[in-house]
């Protein structure tokens, strides 16, 4: 990003390659699997880069300035976005191709589940859980992103995969006491 | 360790972060109380399993809109730097005119203030010192012409230079950003969405003189797009470009094709405006057809009446 910084703009396709996809899941798993908007979204960062650049420090975490970056792009398209547009929550379709062996379909299931379960979250708890889980943040990366201590994130971690497990026992209707308790 | 301390720790457990002793901490505090033995087992399994989410990938028009963005970035800088030299050329020329202008005036004073005292001067100088005393005010008033009409010239000729090589630039970007335009049309018109493909017709509007690919994609579009909208919106976008022949050719032979009524009506239109003769045939097929919609017969004979008038 340095380079970058210093006017080699070219050095932004390496940024691209690097995390484009990172990003472009990020925002997929945010909106409930919206593809378009998502592509869109991963394009407006790397512009947004080019436009802010001079606000990365040099020796900074780059992630942790691209998710701010990323966060602030999500911020304004739900904003523009009209509020009548929901999450979609529906079925994904099964990849092309053959079809998986026994093991690889109850994966796919339970993956399908959890996907379902996270757009059902709230949308504070479901960023939070994609940043720490997902993109592979830390903590501390995590607490600087959303402005809080990084010991307030570990609690809401914990609230959150057990609000997540909740939603799990409802959707294969399997509720437990954890949950049934908490 | 206590049970609120626990879920403080949770977290790192499962990211793997902790201490030994923590770990350990952990381990021991879960073995002994058995509510939280089940929470932390139940939510440990709910944080392993979002581990099987896979990532997904985009899709490869996302990576040729991120070059055209950054080309269409390193076209702005560089159009933005050839102003700025043409601008600081036009105002160094100018100031070189100025300078040599002034040179120009203040060479003469420095020496004899009026024609007859610098001939004086060369007279007394030549019987001092020769020929070569005679000709170095001459020299001097040569230097200054020379350089008052350089300085002209420079005023003149240098803003000239850089107003071309400007010109030269800003042909060139003009050139660039007619290729950028017509990658963005044939991305758009690739896209999953119909929204995507609807703007990338409408981009292609954009373009004055659409290369052939964009237009045979266009065709394409008109004649397989499973949405009637984008196919209808192709129709209009290929007939701004109809003194081409092989937009002609493409609407005849879409006529000729499996097509919606929608389709075929604004077709037929578009052919008999066109005065498109070569769409006789397909018109009469389908005027004459007894299976086709009755509005595209009706339109195919009225369409065969106009070409024939």
């Amino acid at each position: 990003m340095t380079a970058v910084q210093a006017g080699d703009v070219s050095r932004l396709g390496d940024l691209f390659e690097r995390h484009h996809r990172a990003l472009f899941n990020f925002f997929l798993r945010l909106s409930g699997g919206d593809r378009q908007m998502s592509e869109d979204m991963v394009q407006d960062v790397f512009l947004r880069m080019l436009k802010y650049r001079a606000t990365y420090r040099p020796g900074s975490q780059f992630r942790t300035w691209m998710y701010h970056l990323a966060r602030n792009v999500r911020i304004d398209k739900v904003r523009a976005r009209p509020p009548e547009v929901e999450l979609d929550t529906t079925t994904h379709d099964p990849p092309s191709g053959d079809p998986p062996p026994g093991d690889a379909v109850d994966r796919d299931q339970q993956s399908e589940i959890l996907r379902r379960a996270l757009a059902r979250l709230p949308e504070d708890k479901r960023e939070l859980l994609i940043l720490s889980r997902f993109q592979g943040l830390k903590y501390e990366q995590v607490g600087e992103l959303l402005g809080c201590e990084v010991g307030a994130v570990k609690v809401r971690v914990h609230r959150a995969v057990k609000t997540l497990r909740g939603i799990v026992m409802d959707l294969t209707g399997e509720r437990t006491s954890c949950s049934a308790n908490s | 360790m206590q049970c609120e301390q626990l879920k403080e720790r949770l977290a790192d457990y499962w990211a793997g972060t902790l201490s030994q002793a923590d770990r350990h901490a952990v381990e021991a505090h879960v073995a002994a109380c058995e509510p939280c033995r089940v929470e932390a087992a139940e939510l440990g399994e709910t944080w392993r399993a979002l581990g099987t989410i896979a990532d997904e990938d985009p899709s490869p028009a996302l990576e040729s809109r991120f070059h055209a963005m950054l080309d269409a970035w390193r076209d702005g800088e560089r159009a933005a730097a050839a102003n700025a030299i043409a601008a600081s050329a036009i105002n160094a020329g100018a100031n070189a005119g100025v300078i040599a202008a002034n040179l120009g005036d203040n060479v003469l004073p420095m020496k004899p203030v009026s024609r007859t005292a610098v001939v004086h001067e060369m007279q007394a100088r030549s019987s001092q010192t020769g020929r070569a005393g005679f000709w170095r005010p001459a020299l001097q008033l040569a230097a200054a012409v020379l350089i008052l009409a350089g300085g002209f010239m420079a005023g003149r000729g240098w803003p000239n230079a850089a107003h071309q090589e400007a010109r030269n630039e800003i042909s060139e970007l003009r050139g660039e950003l007619r290729g950028m335009r017509e990658m963005v049309a044939m991305t758009l018109l690739q896209q999953d969405s119909a929204i995507g493909r609807l703007q990338g017709v409408s981009w292609s509007h954009k373009l004055e003189r659409p290369s052939d690919q964009v237009l045979a994609t266009l065709l394409e579009t008109l004649q397989h797009d499973p949405n009637v909208n984008v196919r209808l919106a192709s129709i209009d976008a290929l007939r701004a470009f109809a003194a081409q022949d092989q937009v002609r050719t493409g609407l005849v032979e879409a006529l000729g094709g499996k097509q919606s009524p929608m389709t075929q009506i604004a077709l037929i239109d578009a052919l008999t405006d066109l005065r498109e003769r070569r769409s006789v045939g397909a018109l009469r097929t389908l005027a004459d057809d007894q299976k086709q919609n009755e509005a595209v017969r009706q339109r195919a004979r009225r369409g065969l009446q106009q070409l024939s008038s």
